[in-house]
């Protein structure tokens, strides 16, 4: 089975959509329910931070991919061998 | 501490923070101990394939070069939403004495928070326990609570300094106004009716 490259981005760009938002959950959460120091604002910041530098530098290591070239997909056989 | 005195949801008007506690520093150590080792993982699969000659093209740009580079990222951004989530889970639970009431706040995955409050003056007894070798040597426990009702309220597991806490606990319920008969505090004079 053969798909373009291109749906492994669609599938990486997904998951960094639900993790924003379970991101958003777990900031909302900490600013209204934490005790607001410098070292809870501190955290939250470093983890945006780490987040974006995680996933800019995932994108720029394949800006030079031909999205559109196929990957190759083998299912495993089993062992098992269909005769006609 | 430094910066802006903290509060907390729910304080009252007037009302001071006395002293606020977490859990030991070692119960974040022990949970981002395994985080550690998660970082590690994909390191260690990559010695495991080179050792084991298995072919596989890593260029990125090969397409199997893509899905590993995509989907260590998705694995990388997971571990990291976890780390922060076990922060906040441990950043959230607190003890917090103020000059009215101590407040126990206790914080169990993200939209499972407890939130329990007990007036000075109706705190009956103030109990540390101190189990184990690590608890020992980092002088660490665990202080029971008990007020006027039946039911034993709080529990704050993993507390540094017990002893200390337990100390102050009580030097503030000392000075709190007498409401009722509490802790340390002479009974009320007799009220006469009139008449």
């Amino acid at each position: 089975m053969e798909i373009p490259t291109l749906v492994l981005l669609l599938l990486y760009l997904a998951i960094v959509l639900v993790i924003g938002v379970f991101s958003f959950f777990h900031l909302y959460h900490a600013y209204r329910f934490g005790m607001h120091t410098r070292v809870a604002y501190a955290i939250s910041a470093a983890y945006i931070i780490g987040a974006v530098v995680i996933v800019g530098v995932t994108l720029l290591s394949v800006t030079s991919v031909d999205w559109t070239a196929p990957i190759r997909i083998e299912l495993p056989s089993f062992g098992v061998e269909v005769t006609p | 501490m430094n910066g802006r005195r903290p509060d907390f949801p729910g304080m009252h008007e007037g009302e001071r923070i006395v002293f606020l506690r977490r859990r030991h520093w070692s119960i974040l150590v022990q949970k981002l101990t395994k985080y550690l080792l998660l970082v590690l993982l994909p390191f260690i699969l990559d010695a495991f394939r080179r050792f084991s000659n298995i072919e596989f093209d890593l260029d990125v740009g090969a397409p199997g070069g893509v899905a590993v580079a995509l989907g260590v990222s998705a694995y990388y951004l997971v571990m990291w939403l976890m780390f922060f989530h076990d922060w906040i889970d441990y950043y959230l639970d607190a003890l917090i004495v103020t000059n009215e009431r101590i407040v126990h706040i206790e914080q169990r995955g993200l939209f499972d928070r407890t939130v329990a409050d007990l007036a000075l003056d109706r705190i009956q007894d103030v109990t540390v326990e101190t189990k184990g070798m690590m608890p020992t040597f980092l002088r660490y426990g665990t202080i029971h609570i008990q007020s006027a009702a039946e039911r034993e309220r709080f529990v704050f597991s993993a507390i540094p300094e017990p002893e200390t806490v337990k100390a102050q606990i009580l030097a503030t319920a000392k000075k709190s106004p007498p409401q009722n008969q509490g802790l340390g505090q002479p009974p009320p004079p007799p009220q006469n009716s009139g008449g």
